[in-house]
């Protein structure tokens, strides 16, 4: 459930603040910018994509239903774009290696490195919604029922295709 | 590669850019919010405001209704949906907590533990429920129920996916769905609904027209396959459709009752869907209240979490 602070910068941007927004844009860009990352593999798009993500969520905040997160609704409108952005450059998606990079702090040991550079291929080649559920649930902390909300299905339907994207990954990792 | 080691590693590869974002990113876009031609929005802030003047009492009272259906007996309305049972196995105290058994008929509930379907036809499942907790081993039960449900739902929309998917039209423009609805209205080209909507933790009820239904809808129940002909007012269902144009865009919304349903098209209809109360309580007092646990010799408790039970394996 939203806190008190941060519908106040939401009736406030609803009013055209354009700080208060600002303040809200500061708080998600980074979670956005990841996880729109996570799905396209470019640094440029992923950080076009956010822009025009909380440009989106700017003009259509009235539409916004304070029931849920308003980091669940961004997650819905960044995903969207960033699946749209896939769908519209399908052939000039190229993938380059030497862009991913760890967590800081989070550096697998040298006995796990090769896993996780297999890991990151494996990641890499799955469909694009599998990609989503993937950052959505494990990076960006997500339940099935918020995952369900960003990707517009039925929880059995998230649940169903983490099954499967992890089933792939088993496969690939076997 | 084991199902906990697998999700360990997926925990520490969060795939990151080698640059952040710029330091501008911000101001770029309040840049160009600045550049737009300024309009009211005053109403809308109005409307926010007194959206969530009456929101707050009303997830009160859902709160409430979904608390009396997984007590009482209205759940049994739906319960043997797909042949699914679910039956109470009996309790066992431990430290801190109790032991409640579930013993299952055709059901898979996805788990760390029971990643992997293994005998459908008879399962047990076991939950930890912490002595804090006030849910009852009825309570439990109707969930794992529940969940059993939306697992066997989700199943069967896999393989209707894969059948819509077929279709060009449909391919990339599947954009949402409805579950837990009741038909209200329906003809050879429209259906309206009335639809429960999980919001947060809570369910919602919204009215929805939707003036175009596909000539080639996939309509079933269960394995089944029926015709359009064979949904009837007030029938239990859930339907998906496809938009474009507008209606794509609109999809970013989660009000449905925003949505504009007009350029929206219904491509699958599924009769009998299950309540999905039970599987959202699940999914909520998962981790928090109780935890599925399995038989094991290591812990004093005779039962494992995931953790400890991938751990003592590996």
């Amino acid at each position: 459930m939203q806190n008190k602070d941060e519908l106040e910068l939401i009736a406030h941007s609803l009013n055209g603040d354009h700080i208060a927004y600002g303040i809200l844009v500061d708080r998600y860009k980074n979670a956005i910018f990841y996880h729109c990352f996570a799905i396209v593999h470019d640094e440029a798009s992923a950080e076009d994509i956010a822009q025009e993500t909380f440009i989106t969520a700017y003009y259509k905040l009235h539409l916004y239903n304070a029931d849920y997160r308003l980091s669940t609704w961004l997650f819905k409108i960044a995903t969207n774009k960033a699946l749209d952005n896939l769908r519209k450059h399908r052939h000039e998606i190229k993938t380059d290696d030497s862009i991913f990079d760890t967590l800081p702090g989070k550096q697998p040991g040298p006995d796990k490195s090769a896993h996780y550079d297999e890991l990151h291929r494996a990641v890499e080649a799955l469909a694009p919604k599998h990609r989503a559920v993937i950052s959505l649930y494990y990076w960006q902390g997500l339940s099935y029922n918020e995952i369900a909300t960003v990707m517009s299905a039925p929880v059995g339907s998230v649940q169903g295709w983490m099954h499967r994207a992890k089933a792939i990954l088993r496969k690939e990792l076997s | 590669m084991k199902e906990k080691s697998l999700d360990e590693l997926l925990k520490h590869t969060h795939t990151t850019p080698r640059h952040g974002l710029s330091v501008e990113f911000t101001n770029r876009v309040i840049h160009h919010l600045n550049r737009q031609p300024q309009q009211s929005r005053l109403s809308y802030m109005k409307e926010f405001l007194q959206m969530k003047l009456i929101t707050k009492p009303a997830i009160a009272l859902a709160t409430v209704v979904a608390c009396v259906a997984i007590g009482g007996t209205s759940y049994a309305a739906v319960g043997g949906w797909n042949g699914i049972q679910a039956l109470f196995g009996g309790e066992k105290k431990v430290d801190n907590a109790r032991i409640v058994t579930v013993n299952t008929q055709n059901c898979t509930i996805t788990s760390a533990l029971n990643i992997t379907s293994k005998d459908k036809q008879q399962s047990t499942y076991y939950y930890k429920v912490i002595n804090d907790s006030k849910l009852t081993n009825d309570q439990i039960v109707q969930m794992a129920r529940g969940e059993c449900e939306d697992s066997a739902n989700s199943q069967t929309s896999f393989d209707v996916t894969s059948e819509l998917n077929k279709n060009p039209l449909n391919q990339d423009t599947v954009v949402g769905d409805y579950t837990d609805s009741l038909v209200t209205a329906v003809n050879s080209s429209s259906i309206s609904i009335e639809s429960d909507v999980p919001t947060g933790d809570t369910i919602k009820t919204f009215n929805q027209t939707f003036p175009h239904i596909d000539p080639q809808v996939i309509v079933y129940s269960g394995a089944q396959r029926l015709a359009l002909s064979d949904i009837h007012v007030g029938d239990h269902v859930a339907l998906s459709y496809r938009a474009s144009g507008d209606a794509l865009r609109n999809s970013e919304t989660i009000r449905p009752d925003k949505v504009d349903t007009s350029a929206q098209v219904v491509v699958v209809i599924a009769k009998n869907s299950p309540d999905r109360t039970a599987a959202v309580n699940y999914q909520k007092y998962n981790g928090k209240e109780f935890e599925q646990v399995t038989p094991c010799s290591t812990d004093a408790s005779g039962f494992c979490t995931a953790e400890q039970y991938y751990s003592q394996k590996h």
